[in-house]
């Protein structure tokens, strides 16, 4: 058997046969080979030796390379390696294979010797519990899903703790903390952890939940709550349950673990890969993707679908300020109100932009201040405020506390009703804001937040602050709003708007003109890491030059309905 | 009693010892036999469940590979018998040939192991990473497929080549009397 090509089908068929997915008339082909041709045969054996002793899913035994990959993390490298590995054969494959297959979501994969009943064995009586087939079956499970651990070496570390309570035998890990993989489980009773493995994969862990680190790239969760965040070069991070295998590629995903043994798995961002078991103790592998949650059953193993909870896990914490994120939107209507950005903004409140104090009168009040930019010393994520004024020349105006500057229009200078925020429907309180009416109908939720920029405003948040404080970034900044059509019978002073959206001076966002009968506006503006201002400008119209009113700021309430900035984990 | 269950403890011992040193010879025999993962990981399964509950008939000091072997191919016979018409199975020609060419094989299998295990060793560094991420990481072709964009076809060509380099290297160390 000289002829080279035979060869490489043979080869090719081997290995497809073995992954399940030859056609009968490949098999048949494949048959015919080993039937015709001794040598053909005898490499076929060679072949499956081979396979079989790289263990192969479904077997027991260790991995041959597992020394070298010891050393070897899986990163981003690998991606490349692959490549590479791939590039000359492709300077040689036939045209014919080059096309891609279509595989099907869920694909059957090659994993054995499942426990048929659940895992429930206590691990640590482990060795004195193997007096049964059941047991048995489990240690053959157990081995399968769980890579064994190396020698003693510290992979990962605590940076933050709130309220952790301990309860493994090295006692109490506080900041700081190198997390070994020798060590035994370790068991968090209650609160939360952060950690930080070698390879920049962050790991913030709820208690109650025991856990352990395997290696670099690899841990356990016995049960509990996690949330793991992987960079690019962590790539391949992999968390193993008592019936499932998470692989990251590229990801942010939370997994719970319960103690009867069901997981659950939600990808936030990017993909993983779900490797669990199933009845009849076949494996079954699913790429999971962004915004999707998988259920893993305790029971049987089997997958099914389940809404993705957004909210469910601890993503950061910051136990300087006993700050805990689920992932929640920070509320710039919140901050407005004199909180924190995440707290109910609560009953209406406002800020002067004449002066940069907080004030619960929010009635007309017509004043003029012309260019100040006012620092607000009370809010840690208002940088200032200002009333907007290019005046007849449409002069540069600073807008930011560090000297960036916006060319504005001319307006009148004259602003009321100060920069309001509240939640909910605005009836009841002590202000003439008008209700909101968009399309003929109130807009009211209980749960939405508002905030108010009359005419002649401009405020400016500080996006550093908010990262510094949070140890978040921010992805973007949307709201939807407009004119409130209570507002449409005015005869004299039909308001209109400019309306624009800064970051650090710069326009990402206007709409000029904006008049009730354009209905309303929305927007979903990015926000990048090194952006670090973002202010908002609401000036007068033109419709003074229209004649049809005597004030150009005149009505002119412009409301943004639930403006947030939604965040994400920050990549330092 | 007590020594009842020592006695058990005991058996339940030498069981689990004589299969985790035994295994791999009896997973690479299903494999022949039924080369696909999926059925023969089943076919494993079944196997060491026979073998437990018929642990009592083994003969302590006996070729425990071959009790285990005879097992095996028991499970296999119903296998081939039951899925004769859903599955892809081998015909008997085919099998003949395999059983006659397995036995040169199977007789130095340690030397075997530890020639593969050297020649791993000694993979051009990306390949060896394709290896480790196929069998020891457990990625399916289709997820290494994704994240390289790379076909799935161009993929098997390349684990074919390093088959090939693994098979041409194992063949030289066992010649040259297994120093590599």
């Amino acid at each position: 058997m000289n002829d080279p090509k035979k060869q490489q089908d043979f080869y090719y068929l081997v290995l497809r046969c073995l992954e399940g997915v030859l056609t009968p008339e490949e098999f048949a082909e494949l048959d015919k080979m080993i039937a015709s041709d001794p040598e053909l045969a005898k490499l076929y054996v060679n072949l499956i030796s081979i396979n079989s002793d790289l263990c192969k899913p479904g077997q027991i035994g260790t991995f041959l390379l597992k020394e070298s990959a010891h050393d070897e993390p899986f990163d981003s490298d690998t991606m490349t390696a692959v490549m590479e590995a791939m590039a000359q054969d492709e300077k040689t494959a036939p045209a014919k294979v080059v096309e891609i297959e279509h595989v099907p979501e869920i694909i059957k994969i090659n994993k054995a010797a499942v426990s048929h009943s659940p895992r429930k064995v206590n691990r640590f009586s482990l060795c004195t519990a193997v007096l049964s087939l059941a047991a048995l079956l489990f240690l053959m499970a157990y081995i399968h899903f769980v890579p064994p651990k190396y020698a003693s070496e510290p992979v990962a570390i605590i940076t933050d703790t709130i309220g952790a309570q301990w309860a493994n035998a090295s006692g109490f890990l506080e900041e700081g903390t190198h997390l070994s993989t020798s060590q035994d489980s370790f068991i968090l009773s209650k609160g939360i952890v952060k950690f930080l493995f070698d390879n920049q994969a962050r790991i913030v862990l709820e208690g109650p939940a025991e856990f352990e680190l395997l290696r670099t790239d690899q841990m356990v969760l016995h049960y509990g709550r996690l949330y793991a965040i992987v960079p690019p070069e962590a790539l391949g991070f992999t968390i193993t349950t008592r019936n499932s295998k998470i692989i990251d590629l590229g990801t942010e995903f939370g997994v719970e673990a319960g103690l009867d043994s069901t997981t659950e798995l939600h990808v936030l961002q990017g993909r993983t890969t779900l490797i669990s078991g199933e009845k009849e103790n076949k494996k079954t592998s699913v790429m999971v993707t962004e915004g999707v949650a998988k259920k893993i059953s305790g029971a049987d193993a089997r997958v099914s679908d389940i809404l993705c909870n957004q909210k469910k896990f601890v993503r950061e914490i910051r136990s300087r300020d006993k700050f805990i994120w689920r992932g929640e939107n920070l509320k710039l209507a919140s901050i407005v109100a004199g909180r924190d950005g995440f707290q109910e903004v609560g009953s209406l409140i406002g800020l002067n932009p004449a002066t940069g104090e907080f004030t619960t009168s929010i009635v007309r009040n017509d004043r003029t201040s012309k260019n100040i930019y006012n620092l607000v010393p009370d809010s840690k994520f208002i940088d200032g405020v200002f009333v907007p004024d290019g005046g007849m020349e449409e002069a540069r105006i600073p807008v930011t506390s560090m000297g960036h500057t916006f060319e504005c229009s001319n307006t009148s200078g004259l602003f009321t009703h100060e920069i309001a925020a509240y939640k909910g429907s605005i009836e009841g309180q002590h202000t003439t804001i008008p209700p909101i009416i968009f399309n003929g109908e109130r807009i009211e939720k209980e749960s939405q937040s508002v905030l108010v920029l009359h005419s002649n405003m401009g405020i400016t948040f500080d996006l550093q602050a908010i990262r510094e404080s949070t140890g978040l970034d921010m992805k973007n900044f949307k709201a939807w709003g407009g004119l409130t059509e209570q507002l449409g019978d005015s005869k004299e002073d039909l308001p209109d708007v400019d309306f624009w959206i800064l970051v650090d001076g710069q326009i990402r966002y206007e709409k000029k003109r904006l008049k009730i009968e354009d209905g309303t506006i929305s927007f979903d503006v990015v926000v990048s890491p090194e952006d670090r201002f973002l202010t908002l400008v609401v000036t007068d119209g033109l419709r003074k030059e229209d004649g049809k009113r005597d004030f150009a700021y005149g009505n002119d309430f412009f409301f943004l309905i639930d403006p947030e900035l939604s965040l994400t984990a920050s990549t330092e | 009693m007590q020594e009842k269950t020592k006695e058990k403890r005991n058996k339940d011992t030498q069981f689990l010892d004589l299969l985790m040193r035994n295994q791999k010879r009896i997973y690479n025999f299903i494999l022949l036999l039924v080369p696909n993962y999926s059925d023969a990981d089943d076919l494993m399964q079944e196997t060491v469940s026979v073998m437990w509950s018929k642990f009592d008939s083994y003969e302590p000091g006996t070729h425990f590979t071959a009790w285990a072997i005879k097992i095996a191919r028991y499970k296999i016979y119903n296998y081939r018998r039951k899925s004769h018409r859903h599955a892809l199975q081998f015909s008997e020609e085919s099998m003949d040939m395999i059983m006659q060419a397995s036995s040169a094989v199977f007789e130095r299998r340690q030397d075997r192991v530890t020639a593969l295990q050297q020649c791993l060793l000694n993979l051009p560094e990306h390949d060896r990473k394709l290896i480790t991420l196929r069998y020891e990481r457990d990625m399916p072709f289709k997820n290494i497929s994704e994240l390289t964009g790379r076909s799935i076809n161009g993929l098997y060509h390349t684990m074919a080549r390093i088959h090939k380099l693994l098979l041409r290297c194992v063949h030289k160390t066992l010649a040259l009397g297994g120093a590599v």
